[in-house]
């Protein structure tokens, strides 16, 4: 049989990778704008601020990869970050000076909200945990602000933790390196690992997943447990920022995380979209933030601002799925118009 | 293709199969064999309990009575990754495909071969391996399928199709099930389906085909059997000349 590539899907193909590389085009058309309306914002030191503020978007934006992979979505990665600097400063203060420690119970303060997301939305059978982070983002924002009671935050998060936020490698902040190998292990585990391509099973076709064996519930879990630890990480960077936990440390951030996703192209209807693209999402937000801040905008313009690429983000996707619909319709036609017609329609006559 | 060896144990059995759904009498005393390297087509109007049988066979519903065997031994409420493990696959009306994934992938899908291999979930996927089984797999499959690295999303129904139909022949060692393989097909796609399907028993599975199109069915079903309120109300060599038959048990206007 020859093979030829149509036109057709060619031309899908290239459309697609079109919209493949549009997020990095518009980081890349944020940075030209931003250098042109100010000189500062090229500038090593505001570049430098530039990688510190998208550090944590960066890392809430790569556990809600995980959740969005698989049509989920976790709204309460904001709250996570609060309750995880306060859970931090609590153990800081009572528990252990230690920067381990406090690393350690910041972490997996994360990891638990998101294993208890994953309990309820796995253990309940919900098919949207829309409704389920939305209670836990109430939830766990109230844990927070009971931990920390009238003071309005808590020291006791150690030098060292500040250190680690704020520190520098070579001139490029060190949570922004090690955000990067964070980004570059997870790449590797969502491409070539089996239980990562599972991920993606599971949200390109949910009940085939299951039929075809995947253990779709423990996927599933360990998504949000991923997000939930991510959160975590985040947390680390802001509470070693401010040498404090707080119970607003994070508000919001669910917010950037989830634009910084769809941003980078990542789709809601589950499947699609790489940690790559999270990144790239993640750095469009941080510019937009920072940008817009350096050219003397008002702060308020950078919340419209990011929801209006995240509309064009969605709209895009919407785009995106409608040229693969298309150029699969072509192939079939294409196919039914590839022999000649003079071929017998089955009649038996084969037997 | 002759006729199968008739003196050779079936591959499957089922015998007096019942299900009842509520006050919906599915499966009424269903008994039926599939002879090793045969295409027994399952014919039947809708509602006829076809659908209910291939559920009860691939362990998805388990029967109020009677028994399946598969060569020889029983397998009914074995559940159904215990039954795809002892070789009876099925290719589902919907195709239970991933459009964001490859082709290589969807062949693999859920049983990847990893390394370690100690570690089938946990280690690395080895593509390379999945990618040259895909390449050989596809290799005769005529639907203008060259490479396995295409996503599926991107394909024709025809090759959507091949693909799932390959999938189950790539890890059935017994039986496939296949519900209307043809049924959103066009004509070109539908006859290089029916030959991917033709094929199968020289690879050692026997199959199972459901269909309502009696033109396929005579292309490649060396028998067909009639099922009418969850009941075998006839067989039949699906020859042209036995159309009119056949058509008349499935809508009930003989027997």
């Amino acid at each position: 049989m020859p093979l030829r590539l149509s036109a057709g899907s060619s031309s899908a193909r290239l459309s697609l990778a079109l919209i493949k590389v549009g997020p990095l085009i518009v980081l890349l058309a944020l940075f030209a704008g931003f250098t042109l309306a100010s000189s500062t914002f090229i500038q090593w030191s505001n570049l430098q601020n530039l990688m510190q503020q998208a550090t944590p978007v960066a890392l809430v934006a790569l556990g809600q990869l995980f959740v969005v992979l698989t049509r989920g979505i976790d709204l309460s990665v904001g709250s996570n970050v609060s309750l995880s600097t306060v859970m931090g400063a609590t153990v800081g203060l009572h528990v252990s000076d230690s920067p381990v420690v406090v690393i350690l119970a910041i972490v997996a303060t994360g990891a638990l909200v998101g294993a208890a997301n994953a309990a309820v939305i796995v253990g309940l059978k919900i098919d949207n945990p829309f409704i389920v982070t939305l209670a836990s983002l109430s939830i766990v924002h109230g844990l927070a602000l009971l931990l920390v009671g009238s003071g309005g935050s808590l020291s006791g998060i150690p030098p060292f933790v500040q250190t680690l936020a704020v520190g520098r490698i070579a001139g490029v902040p060190t949570a922004f390196v090690l955000t990067l190998v964070i980004y570059a292990i997870a790449a590797v585990f969502l491409n070539r690992t089996v239980w990562g391509r599972s991920i993606y099973a599971i949200g390109g076709n949910p009940s085939a997943a299951e039929r075809v064996g995947i253990p779709t519930r423990a996927v599933f879990t360990s998504c949000y447990v991923l997000a939930g630890a991510s959160a975590g990480l985040a947390a680390v960077c802001i509470a070693g920022r401010f040498g404090s936990g707080f119970p607003d440390a994070g508000a919001g951030m669910e917010l950037d995380a989830i634009s910084a996703v769809v941003i980078g192209g990542a789709s809601f209807f589950g499947g699609r979209g790489t940690a790559s693209a999270a990144l790239i999402g993640a750095l469009i937000i941080g510019a937009v933030h920072n940008g817009l801040n350096i050219v003397g905008v008002d702060p308020n313009w950078q919340l419209v601002a990011i929801g209006a690429i995240l509309i064009g983000a969605l709209g895009l996707d919407r785009f995106k799925m409608r040229i693969e619909e298309r150029a699969r319709a072509v192939k079939g036609r294409e196919a039914e118009a590839g022999r000649d017609a003079a071929e017998p329609v089955a009649t038996g006559a084969g037997r | 293709m002759s006729g199968p060896n008739g003196g050779a144990p079936p591959v499957l059995q089922v015998r007096g199969a019942l299900k009842r759904f509520g006050a919906v009498q599915a499966l009424n005393g269903v008994s039926l064999e599939l002879r090793r390297g045969e295409i027994l087509a399952l014919l039947g109007d809708n509602g006829a309990g076809k659908s209910t049988l291939i559920r009860a066979i691939t362990g998805v519903h388990t029967l109020d009575e009677g028994e399946i065997h598969l060569d020889g031994e029983r397998i009914d409420g074995a559940g159904t990754k215990e039954i795809r493990r002892r070789g009876i696959e099925t290719v589902h009306q919907d195709l239970a495909l991933f459009d964001n994934l490859s082709a290589v992938e969807n062949l693999f899908a859920g049983r990847e071969l990893a390394t370690p291999a100690r570690l089938p979930r946990l280690g690395f996927a080895r593509k390379k391996a999945m990618t040259r089984r895909t390449r050989e797999m596809i290799g005769h499959l005529q639907v203008g399928l060259s490479d396995p690295k295409e996503l599926i999303g991107l394909m024709s129904g025809g090759q959507r199709q091949a693909i799932a139909v390959a999938r189950a022949e790539l890890f059935a060692s017994k039986v496939v099930l296949l519900d209307e393989p043809t049924a959103a097909l066009g004509i070109r796609e539908s006859r290089a389906v029916l030959s991917i399907v033709k094929s199968l028993p020289q690879r050692g599975v026997s199959v199972i085909l459901i269909s309502h199109n009696l033109d396929h069915v005579t292309e490649v079903a060396d028998r067909a059997i009639v099922l009418r309120r969850g009941a075998v109300i006839g067989e039949a060599a699906p020859t042209p000349e036995n159309h009119e038959a056949l058509v008349g048990m499935i809508v009930g206007s003989v027997a």
